[in-house]
């Protein structure tokens, strides 16, 4: 579909959950480097080598990442992105809602952190939402469509929200 | 220095780190309750040291009951093992709230739960010292490299953010108040006696320890449950309920 509506890039707003991910990745990877030091590769250990070690580097690259996370409206598109990690496209036009609310703790392991949620979540309240936001639980703007809901923490929300409803024609 | 003490600092610090952020997400970056998590440090070792192990040292000693823990005793003493520590711990864990300072934190629905999330995680913390003191006085482990106690430390910190839950529960049935501090105070001991019976039957060697830890864990969960539905309860007491704002519905 063609728009005459131009390209607008919002930032989130800012959190400190690069720290928490970054950490978790240290020592992840601490723990295996330092079981591969004390133990090699043919120790009891090489299953817990195998664990920790990618999964430091790949909690480390999500915290490297950070900063590439955005949202851009590209004509009647709305685009999350975290770098090359994530890329969610939401249409416009199948928007049934859009919300700001605080959401709670669900047991069930995901990709959230205090300041970082990514990927698919499960929330108690509203069941699972595609997350790209610097808060996992407070100030969460979701916006559901026909299918998917999708949870987004723009750091200038009035203005974002005010340009997705000018793209939608409301 | 001992293994087992090198993994202790390491858990330790993640757990205080861990319990840091899920407070502050609860309080929603409130940093009042962050002092609480010294609190309780220390009362692990006060506990066992000055109550627990005297009490059932003095009750085996007055019945002639030897203290290992098996099916030849009597089921008495078997029970009275079993609520030693919940009954003695959960109290000790609430005695701050009598202090003015921290009765202060106290004054709604949501402080009641984070004070007593806070001290009971102080608490678990300073049990994860403690414990690990315990381990290194045994010669079988003191030799032992650190790495080989992970299930120590993931069992720590489980059990810590266990300790804040049930405290939780206990001081807001203390904020309730009249028979809600008894009921509150007897579910947090209930909660924490059932998480101790897989490990006692394990003891008992009625049943293997993967029935024990998945018993314990279950019960955890079941703590962590309960204490998220005070959560909701006390947030919509106090308005502090999702705050939510419609910008666009169709």
């Amino acid at each position: 579909m063609t728009s005459n509506f131009e390209k607008k890039v919002y930032k989130p707003r800012p959190s400190a959950g690069w720290a928490w991910v970054g950490l978790l990745g240290l020592i992840l990877l601490g723990i295996g480097l330092s079981l591969i030091i004390q133990t090699g590769f043919t120790g009891p250990y090489i299953v817990a080598i195998l664990i920790t070690v990618p999964t430091g580097i790949v909690f480390l690259t999500i915290a490297v990442c950070f900063p590439s996370m955005r949202y851009e409206i590209d004509g009647t598109r709305l685009i999350l992105t975290y770098g090359p990690l994530l890329r969610y496209v939401i249409n416009l036009e199948q928007v049934k809602s859009i919300k700001r609310r605080d959401l709670g703790i669900a047991i069930v392991s995901s990709f959230r952190f205090p300041g970082l949620a990514l990927f698919s979540v499960p929330y108690p309240e509203v069941g699972s939402v595609k997350m790209c936001a610097t808060a996992a639980n407070s100030g969460i703007l979701l916006i559901e469509t026909e299918s998917e809901k999708y949870g987004l923490t723009p750091a200038d929300e009035k203005d974002f929200v005010a340009e997705l409803q000018k793209r939608m024609g409301k | 220095m001992s293994g087992v003490y090198r993994m202790a600092v390491i858990t330790i610090v993640l757990t205080a780190v861990l319990c840091i952020a899920f407070l502050n997400y609860l309080t929603h970056s409130s940093r009042r309750y962050y002092w609480l998590l010294l609190v309780a440090l220390p009362f692990s070792f006060i506990v066992n040291h000055w109550v627990k192990t005297p009490l059932v040292i003095a009750l085996a000693t007055w019945a002639g009951i030897p203290l290992k823990l098996s099916l030849t005793m009597p089921l008495w003493f078997i029970a009275v093992i079993l609520l030693n520590a919940p009954i003695f711990e959960e109290a000790i864990k609430l005695f701050p709230i009598a202090l003015p300072a921290s009765r202060k934190l106290m004054n709604d629905a949501p402080g009641s739960l984070w004070t007593g999330l806070a001290l009971g995680m102080s608490f678990g913390l300073g049990e994860a010292a403690y414990i690990a003191y315990g381990i290194a006085q045994s010669p079988e482990y003191n030799s032992l490299p650190w790495y080989v106690f992970t299930g120590y430390a993931m069992e720590r910190l489980i059990v810590t953010f266990a300790h804040g839950f049930m405290t939780a529960i206990a001081a807001y049935g203390f904020y309730k108040g009249g028979s809600n501090i008894l009921i509150g105070y007897l579910s947090a001991v209930g909660l924490h006696a059932l998480i101790n019976l897989g490990p006692v039957l394990m003891a008992l060697k009625l049943t293997p320890a993967s029935v024990s830890s998945a018993g314990s864990y279950a019960v955890i969960l079941a703590a962590f449950l309960l204490f998220q539905r005070h959560t909701r309860t006390a947030k919509k007491a106090s308005g502090q309920e999702t705050g939510e704002v419609i910008y666009f519905e169709r």
